[in-house]
């Protein structure tokens, strides 16, 4: 199925490969390098190529592009969602997945592809089992190892294989039992100049970290369920519970994982937090722009929007940019022609506002379009689809868990068009 | 600059490698075996440090063992015979007591993949099938699988075949699933494994024990399942149905894909699966990765071949945002042309409207063509945008509006009035070829409506010389010709002019040859020319064609969930603007009633898909079929 893996930067540094059939020639990347030759931007590289003999799929991640190479038909989607795997798995174990982290672990990651395929299919990819086979670099083991010669390979087989919930070994022990929930929301939005909405919905994760002792059996409710749309939950939520009574009932993995992934997509129910207040020109002739931005708070149901930072990536032919902010600081990058605004903290009595003067190149032509303004932004406490956990439940042992749930909203794709 | 360095590189590890003093300490003796791995990954060829590397092999260190195993399975090919050598240690590793180091082994040992050594892995491997552990035998299965293709020429081993069928019942998923990759790989040549009752159903109901991988694979194996009854049918497909809603994109797709091809004689079935993944298909849309939206857009284009209704309240959800690449815009630019109904025509032409002045070109000219296609059945909003993008003076929106009008009117002609009168002045903006072949096109084609035809198509019959398109250069010749007949006065100097160009100091053979066939044509009188060249015109009683039928399911469903949908995407686009299937759909229907040779020409038309483009233009610029000129030309 997937024939090889080539790592390659995005600067077109190929770095790593790995084959787990016959041996193809690095030559076969030169079709990619041709394509991103002519995408220009990285981003715009087509995620499946055709050569003569065989197709490349490639997903871009942290400045990395994985390409797999396959010699015969396989179902695209497949293939994209296990790199995106593996490089979830580089994440998992490295903390980050960049060039210099993976060229430093170059080991480790031997070993990691190894065990994730097998004769170009997937074999172990669940983290957890994979980490009882191959420890996860720690500074301390590292230096241990050089001390003792010790190594990162586990010396027992991963008891989860065999067990029945395969997600999560036996005999896990710890003195203070307690699992914490953390409901994070994005807004992806799209707002016109008039600052209707043109396209918003709600992109929410559960993350948990569990640390219970034997084989708890948790349930956890919600107030609320009925929000939810495209729900996608861990493997170890029982799917028929959810369904006949909205309620996720589950054994949880040990340590940190995802436990579910939904949308909120209907419009009436997406809470837009910020409103902006936007103008953007420029002038047809003198080769000069004005612009003058201030936002305010819509509905924050009563929270404190933090984090505000404001966006915008200018046309090329503006040269430099002359601005006052009333609160928080700009900068503005002559490279990539990008204002960034720190807002910090939204004080509803006094709006921030950033305003001022652009110079242009003398000569250019008006640009065709006007920048779109590009929102960050945190709401603690807060999650905005109006999700709440109304219970948590633990069965099948017999401690006291401590348990605890925590709310975050923060901007996604959050775009205002001007 | 390791390509530079690379033999020092290895020279210096072959010294460390057969120092004594560090093949006694092992911790320096891995190190550096580690570094001949970091050279092998920066491209440097190692291959000459076999002979060490063969040797550090014999170690109780399972890291170094893997890290010596990643060389060997890369150079072996190259080594034959000194590896060997290592099969030995390898057969010994094999019946180590830790499960985890036997499956090192056995996977290794079919890594090597060297003809030679197959007598000597085949019993380790028969004996791994029958393993206490799980990863031994998932190991072994793959490893019939990887020998087999070693050899492909050579029998297959029936016991082991029968033991593989076994194994499918297997207590651990992975292994069954393992044991159905590999009977796929060796049994291609019957046409894979054998799908009968029994198996499909057991492996139906242990669908829900494998992971999502395991998953997928069954279930494309399963469409080769043919149920012997309706009841059996319907008991496969409520088994399946909440896979139909899973939440991974991979599993949904293949579920769909085996819905589709079990129900291919129940529509109303078929349809209400599409109508159950929506929502999936939807949220893979949104989904974080961009290739996974970019799959999902794909595949959503297929399902509207047949369902158009299917998205067309969400249309939304394909609204681009700003910093998506360019091959997603246009895909989703694509999908809105297809969704497009009377109650949101308003709300996605807007959006389309403000992508045309993207600073990405391509997104620009797809979105204008876009706002082309909708034109088709609703002429007049999207004549407004255009005719307003014409106003911006901008080269590349220009001649990507001017294409697109061209292709209007010959679907619309009742449009050509607006595109006469926005035509004025286009020619001082247009830079690129294809535009203006576009615009003489347009010029020829309406010239008397337009007051400047005349003097527009003198600039460029005064640049003809510098002029190196051929397109080009026929499209002149063929709207000069149009233009003389409704405004002779005007025209015919200049006509003069390029037609003795054209024959007398041009040297490609085609414009040579239409410019004689022109001249020749002008000699038979006025009224014969106009009868040529003034023939009918797209017939405005065939009314206005709202995109194409729709397609039975069947007709894609073999290409769902593979990499088809998602390839030639340049192609697409371009056959979208130019040539598209309406041109040649209304090609047959004006001419019904001419002589019967005419139809094995049509037929040469449709099929020689390279002349295409140039018998198209040809037979644009006419209207009338291209026989007709030849016939012409012959009596002539």
């Amino acid at each position: 199925m997937i024939h090889s893996l080539f790592l390659i930067s995005h600067a077109g540094d190929l770095f790593l490969e790995k084959h787990w059939k016959s041996v193809i020639s690095r030559s076969v990347c030169d079709y990619f390098f041709e394509a991103k030759e002519k995408a220009g931007d990285p981003e715009n590289v087509a995620p499946v190529l055709q050569t003569p003999h065989h197709y490349l799929i490639s997903i871009y991640r942290g400045k990395l592009f994985f390409l797999s190479v396959t010699q015969t038909e396989v179902p695209p989607l497949f293939v994209i969602e296990f790199l995106h795997r593996v490089a979830d798995t580089f994440q998992d174990y490295f903390g980050e997945c960049s060039e210099s982290v993976i060229k430093e672990n170059t080991v480790t990651v031997y070993e990691l592809l190894e065990e994730m395929l097998d004769n170009g299919f997937p074999l172990a990819t669940e983290s957890n089992v994979l980490k009882e086979m191959i420890r996860p670099p720690t500074i301390l083991r590292s230096v241990v190892n050089t001390l003792t010669g010790g190594s990162n390979v586990g010396g027992i087989l991963p008891t989860g294989q065999l067990s029945n919930v395969p997600w999560r070994r036996v005999g896990v022990k710890y003195t203070n039992n307690e699992a914490y929930f953390d409901v994070i929301e994005e807004i992806d939005a799209i707002l016109d100049k008039s600052g209707t909405t043109v396209f918003a919905e709600i992109q929410g994760v559960i993350e948990a970290c569990v640390k219970l002792s034997g084989m708890p059996d948790l349930t956890l409710s919600f107030m609320n369920p009925r929000l939810l749309d495209d729900v996608s939950f861990h493997p170890c939520v029982r799917f028929k519970r959810w369904e006949s009574e909205r309620v996720m009932s589950f054994i949880p993995p040990d340590g940190n994982f995802r436990l579910m992934s939904y949308h909120v997509s209907s419009q009436n129910l997406v809470a837009i937090p910020v409103y902006v207040k936007q103008n953007i020109s420029f002038l047809e002739t003198g080769s000069c722009g004005r612009l003058d931005i201030t936002i305010g708070p819509k509905q924050t149901m009563g929270k404190m929007v933090e984090g505000l930072m404001v966006t915008i990536p200018m046309p090329k032919s503006v040269l430099s940019v002359n601005l006052i902010a009333t609160q928080g600081t700009y900068t503005f990058d002559l490279t990539t022609k990008v204002v960034l605004w720190d807002v910090g903290k939204l004080n509803p009595q006094k709006l921030p506002n950033l305003r001022g003067s652009l110079s242009m190149q003398v000569g250019a032509p008006k640009p065709e379009e006007n920048p779109s303004i590009n929102i960050d932004l945190k709401i603690q406490q807060l999650a905005i689809s109006g999700l709440k956990v109304s219970r948590l439940d633990m069965y099948g042992e017999k401690y006291k868990p401590f348990k605890g749930v925590k709310y975050v909203t923060k901007a996604g794709k959050f775009q205002v068009r001007t | 600059m390791p390509y530079l360095s690379g033999k020092e590189t290895v020279k210096e590890i072959r010294r460390a490698l057969s120092n004594p003093n560090i093949q006694s300490d092992p911790l320096r003796y891995r190190n550096t075996v580690l570094k001949v791995i970091r050279a092998m990954s920066q491209g440097v060829d190692v291959s000459d440090l076999f002979s060490e590397m063969v040797k550090a092999c014999a170690t109780v260190d399972v890291v170094q063992k893997k890290l010596v195993y990643v060389f060997l399975c890369s150079y072996a090919h190259l080594n034959p015979e000194l590896s060997l050598l290592v099969v030995n240690t390898l057969r010994k590793d094999c019946l180590d007591p830790n499960p985890m180091v036997r499956s090192l082994a056995l996977r290794s040992m079919t890594n090597l993949r060297l003809p030679s050594l197959v007598e000597y892995v085949e019993q380790p491997l028969t004996a791994g099938l029958r393993d206490r552990a799980a990863c031994v035998r998932r190991v072994a299965v793959l490893g019939w699988a990887k020998l087999h293709n070693l050899q492909p020429g050579s029998e297959i081993d029936a016991t082991v075949v029968n033991e593989l069928y076994s194994l499918l019942r297997d207590p651990d998923p992975v292994v069954m699933v393992n044991c159905l990759r590999a009977l796929e790989e060796i049994l291609k040549e019957e046409g894979g494994v054998v799908i009968n009752k029994p198996i499909t159903h057991h492996l139906l109901n242990r669908l829900k024990e494998c992971d999502i991988w395991g998953q997928s694979e069954v279930l494309r194996v399963l469409q080769r399942y043919r149920p012997q009854s309706e009841d059996e049918l319907f008991d496969i497909l409520s088994l399946l149905d909440s896979s139909l809603v899973s939440p991974h994109p991979p599993v949904m797709a293949a579920t769909l894909c085996l819905f589709l091809s079990l129900c291919s004689s129940l529509p109303a079935v078929s349809q209400a699966a599409l109508e159950r993944v929506r929502g999936s298909l939807l949220a893979a849309c949104g989904s974080g990765s961009r290739e996974m939206r970019f799959t999902a857009l794909c595949h959503i284009q297929l399902l509207l071949r047949s369902v158009p209704g299917l998205l067309g309240e969400h249309y939304k959800r394909f609204f681009c945002s700003y910093a998506e690449p360019a091959y997603i815009k246009r895909r989703k630019m694509q999908v809105l042309v297809e969704l497009v109904n009377d109650e949101n025509v308003v709300m996605i032409l807007d959006e389309l409207k403000g992508y045309c002045t993207d600073v990405n070109t391509d997104t620009a000219q797809a979105a204008i063509s876009a706002i082309g296609r909708i034109g088709r059945s609703y002429s007049d909003k999207c004549l407004e945008i255009l005719t307003g993008l014409l106003g911006l003076k901008r080269d590349q929106i220009t001649s990507a509006v001017v294409q697109t009008l061209c292709d209007l009117v010959w679907v619309c002609p009742q449009c050509s009035d607006t595109v006469s009168l926005a035509l004025e002045g286009c020619e001082e903006v247009l830079q690129d070829s294809q535009g203006k072949q576009a615009l003489l096109w347009l010029l020829g084609m309406y010239g008397e409506r337009v007051s400047s035809a005349p003097y527009t198509l003198e600039t460029f019959i005064d640049g003809v010389r510098s002029e190196a398109s051929l397109e080009m250069k026929m499209e002149l010749l063929t709207s000069t010709m149009k233009l003389f007949l409704c405004r002779p006065a005007e025209t015919q100097d200049m006509l003069g002019r390029l037609l003795h160009y054209c024959i007398e100091e041009e040297r490609d053979m085609c414009v040579r040859g239409q410019a004689l066939l022109y001249y020749r044509l002008l000699h038979c009188g006025i009224e014969e020319t106009r009868n040529v060249l003034q023939g009918r015109r797209s017939d405005p009683s065939m009314g206005v064609l709202i995109g194409r039928p729709t397609e039975p399911i069947n007709r894609w469903v073999s290409s769902f969930n593979t990499l088809e949908p998602l390839k030639h995407c340049s192609v697409e686009t371009e056959s979208a603007s130019r040539g598209s299937p309406e041109h040649l759909a209304s090609i047959p229907k004006p001419n019904t009633d001419l002589p019967d040779k005419l139809d094995c020409r049509q037929l040469e038309i449709v099929h020689s898909e390279e002349q295409l483009t140039i018998w198209e233009l040809n037979f644009r610029a006419l209207n009338v079929p291209t026989s007709v000129q030849i016939a012409k030309f012959i009596k002539q």
